[in-house]
């Protein structure tokens, strides 16, 4: 064994050992670290890339707050607004604020503040006040509105004349780096309680491996993991905390590229894939295999879906020679090359040559992740399509029931365009000492509640 | 205009979910002689509450002229799965016969309730489930036959009804504009008349002939085992004379003397002597600790939490302090989540313990007592 793995198993070990309190102690700046560069924490500025968006999905929360929010169960519960009441053809909204709330600048949050932020954020919105009550209107129904202002894109901020913009989150910004590091500071004045924490420092642009490294060298307290190391991590002392399987990772065909075009091929690397293999061997039983491209949590019907492998009708699918295939995957993934690699290995099975790499340009087809970010399943169907360029197979009507969603994903899977693997979940580590009160502190969509941590000391 | 409140499912919804189900079916099948009908649930509903809505799913299509038989006489297979997604309920027909296969989706809302976990057996430390709600219990008090519920918002009159507690009155407590974050309060019932310490506040009011309460925003010392303290402003701990800060304080003693137990915000908890002078620590304690008298053993004995967070299960357990030892004299009791208030009931003995299920999400008062085993 190294000196160094012999030296962080140590730590590990030593902060297993530590004795842990019950009642939360406040005080104390947590380490965090993640792989994405976020580059602003303007919720006004939402970035169009899936990763860097979940990013900062994450830290925008920690500042800023909406108007309702999702309970663990993804239902409405009241945020900056106490309650909400509609006309029945769902167009005119009328939201009662709660009292009481200041921005981190010290000013009061008002009506006509918080119409001044949710106005520019949707230009089919008619936002307005009557009196203490926000009033949204909109020319079609908007029944999923609770929803849509539960986004932390939708958060209210109160924009300065110096540029400087304040939330009413249980944190506030003391520095921001962008793309590197960010302090951010305990609210004093937060509606919902002072956090214990006194402060949060996030370095950001950390590969995986560096963030595993600072973990286990005691140089962070919170930071992501994929799901391979979640075993190895705890049986070391370090804790785990997981959302709901809410990451997609698929295998998607490249349009316009001649053996990507043969629906034949398409099917029969499907059918040769063991997802079953790449669950238990690789991801060691994280996540679940994934024959939809919804999880079961989020639509209810994933499970009349096949995911199993039948290499011999693959083979019958392919009845001529066909050129290899180029499959690349990202290369900043750590496991994505063992992935690519076990799915080459299936695809020879069924007569299909595979060469994976780790650039993209030229290749037939790609391992991807999305982390899906709605809490329904109309709209985040929607958005697997726009992310996989599957547009042509969205059909936006009828989508209000689940019949015609269910036929929509069928219609999608059945193209073979897009292969669903697996669903995994946001998975993070972290020190033993790293506690959290009323909540599990990592929520089932992935978003952290670090106003609900503590960290604990040790004893002397 | 429709006020924001969750769909309820009742019994109601589910026979009309039951009924568009069987309807579909029936539609896509016609009436079918011979079929093999298998239910699943993939729900957080128990088996009982799936199996009550499956069989008014069978009620329904035998009510349409579907005809069922066993696995050998079979012309088709009705599957029927109960799932479930945020907002719905989903029943699925999955329907094979020849010559092929035929969907049937229904969706029905879903209650906003989850269903509640329910509290752990019965060991030596005697567990009784009083109340639960969605609002952290911070205290409980009983009155002859009443008992008086104190949590950040309210003052909440309960009555015995049926062997169960339900509430008949509601005060409402001032709030503070950000209060902590983890609230503590203590409540103290006197005859007819109760006092409560809030963060912030202190109130008091009578029971009886109505629930009356009056509150005023002033920090006031807190009636603590040892005296009185003062909670720190905006936080969970307290501070009295020259003691480190600490959560909670507990009496012990023996014949070596009375001594006194504080668990401290630095983690360690802390003997200290009649004179306050430090005896020892002990180790392996949570943050809340609770006094009671008792016939069993020496007679006194401290109720601890042991340590855990949200994410684990809360347990209680006794100790005796001999020769300024902690001796654990019951196994620990399990509860549903971590425990968030533990003081001592002094008008019953015994203590009340709080806990916040992980599964429920609720706040679970208990009344915990020793119980003198053989």
């Amino acid at each position: 064994m190294s000196y160094r793995l012999f030296a962080a198993l140590s730590l590990l070990v030593g902060l297993g050992a530590m004795v842990a309190e019950g009642r939360p102690r406040y005080g104390g700046t947590l380490r965090v670290e993640m792989r994405e560069a976020v580059r602003s924490i303007d919720p006004g500025d939402w970035p169009p890339d899936a990763q860097a968006a979940a990013a900062k999905e994450r830290l925008v929360p920690l500042v800023f707050e909406t108007l309702i929010r999702l309970d663990e169960n993804s239902r409405p519960q009241p945020g900056l607004a106490l309650s909400w009441r509609h006309d029945s053809s769902y167009k005119k909204w009328r939201f009662r604020l709660r009292p009481d709330v200041v921005f981190d600048d010290g000013s009061v949050m008002t009506v006509e503040a918080v119409s001044a932020a949710l106005r520019p954020l949707n230009e089919s919105w008619l936002v307005g006040s009557d009196g203490d009550v926000l009033l949204v209107d909109s020319d079609v129904p908007v029944p999923e509105l609770p929803y849509d202002l539960a986004d932390p894109s939708k958060s209210i901020c109160l924009r300065g004349d110096n540029g400087r913009i304040s939330g009413t989150g249980p944190f506030r910004v003391a520095h921001w780096g962008p793309g590197r590091r960010a302090l951010l500071v305990a609210n004093e004045q937060y509606w919902e309680g002072r956090p214990f924490l006194d402060s949060v420092a996030i370095e950001m642009g950390r590969s995986l491996r560096d963030q595993l490294l600072d973990l286990e060298l005691n140089r962070a307290d919170l930071v992501e993991i994929w799901p391979n190391e979640v075993r190895r991590l705890a049986q070391r002392g370090a804790k785990i905390r997981s959302g709901a399987p809410n990451i997609l990772v698929a295998l998607t065909f490249e349009r316009g590229r001649p053996a990507a075009e043969d629906p034949r091929v398409r099917e029969a690397v499907a059918l040769s894939i063991d997802r079953a293999a790449l669950h238990s061997v690789l991801l060691q039983k994280q996540g679940e295999p994934a024959a939809a491209l919804l999880p079961q949590h989020l639509s209810g019907y994933s499970y009349l879906f096949s995911s199993g492998a039948d290499a011999a009708r693959a083979r019958r699918l392919i009845t001529v020679p066909v050129p290899p295939l180029v499959l690349a995957y990202d290369a900043s993934d750590p496991i994505a090359r063992a992935m690519a690699e076990r799915i080459a290995v299936d695809a020879r099975g069924a007569g299909l040559t595979l060469q994976v790499t780790g650039q993209a340009a030229g290749a037939d087809m790609r391992l991807a992740r999305l982390p899906i970010r709605s809490p329904l399943p109309a709209p985040a169907l929607a958005e697997i399509a726009s992310a996989f360029h599957l547009a042509d197979l969205w059909h936006p009507a009828p989508r209000d029931t689940i019949e015609s969603l269910y036929a929509t994903e069928r219609e999608m899977i059945d193209s073979h365009r897009i292969i669903p693997l697996l669903h995994l979940p946001g998975t993070f580590g972290s020190t033993p000492r790293l506690k959290s009160w009323a909540t599990p502190g990592v929520c089932k969509s992935g978003r952290w509640r670090l106003d609900d941590m503590w960290l604990d000391t040790e004893t002397p | 205009m429709i006020l924001h409140s969750p769909v309820a499912t009742s019994a109601d919804s589910t026979a009309a979910a039951a009924r568009e189900l069987a309807e579909k079916t029936l539609a896509a099948t016609g009436p079918l002689e011979n079929v093999q009908l298998t239910f699943r649930n993939r729900t957080s509903l128990t088996a009982l509450e799936a199996e009550e809505a499956f069989q008014v799913v069978e009620k329904e299509l035998r009510s349409r002229g579907m005809r069922f038989a066993g696995e050998s006489e079979t012309t088709a297979r009705i599957t029927v799965t109960l799932s479930e997604n945020p907002q719905d309920y989903l029943w699925i027909a999955e329907i094979q016969r020849d010559p092929g296969r035929d969907l049937v989706i229904v969706t029905q809302a879903k209650s906003a309730d989850a269903p509640a976990a329910r509290p752990a057996a019965k060991m030596d430390l005697r567990l009784t489930l009083t109340v639960e709600q969605n609002d952290p219990v911070l205290d409980i008090a009983y009155a002859q036959d009443e008992l008086v519920v104190l949590d950040p918002g309210h003052l909440t009159l309960f009555r015995r009804q049926n062997d169960r507690w339900v509430p008949q009155k509601s005060a409402p407590i001032p709030a503070l504009r950000n209060p902590p974050r983890d609230p503590r309060g203590r409540l103290r019932l006197s005859g007819e008349t109760f006092q409560a310490w809030l963060p912030g506040f202190s109130c008091s009011g009578s029971v009886s002939p109505s629930l009356a309460v009056e509150c005023e925003k002033k920090e006031v010392p807190w009636p603590l085992e040892q005296g009185p303290a003062q909670l720190e402003p905006g936080k969970n701990s307290f501070v009295a004379g020259n003691l480190p800060a600490f959560y909670s304080v507990a009496a012990a003693g023996d014949e070596a003397g009375r001594s006194w137990i504080f668990t401290l915000v630095d983690g360690r908890t802390m003997l200290v002597d009649d004179a306050l002078k430090p005896a020892g620590t002990i180790a392996g304690w949570g943050s809340d600790i609770a006094g009671t008298n008792s016939a069993c053993g020496t007679g006194r004995q401290i109720l601890v939490s042991l340590p855990g967070d949200a994410l684990e299960p809360g347990s209680v357990q006794a100790y005796e302090v001999i020769r300024r030892q902690a001796v654990a004299v019951t196994p620990p009791v399990v509860l549903p989540g971590p425990v968030t208030a533990l003081w001592p009931l002094t008008s019953r003995g015994g203590a009340m313990v709080v806990s916040h299920g992980i599964k429920s999400g609720r706040y679970e008062a208990y009344e915990l007592s020793i119980v003198c085993g053989p």
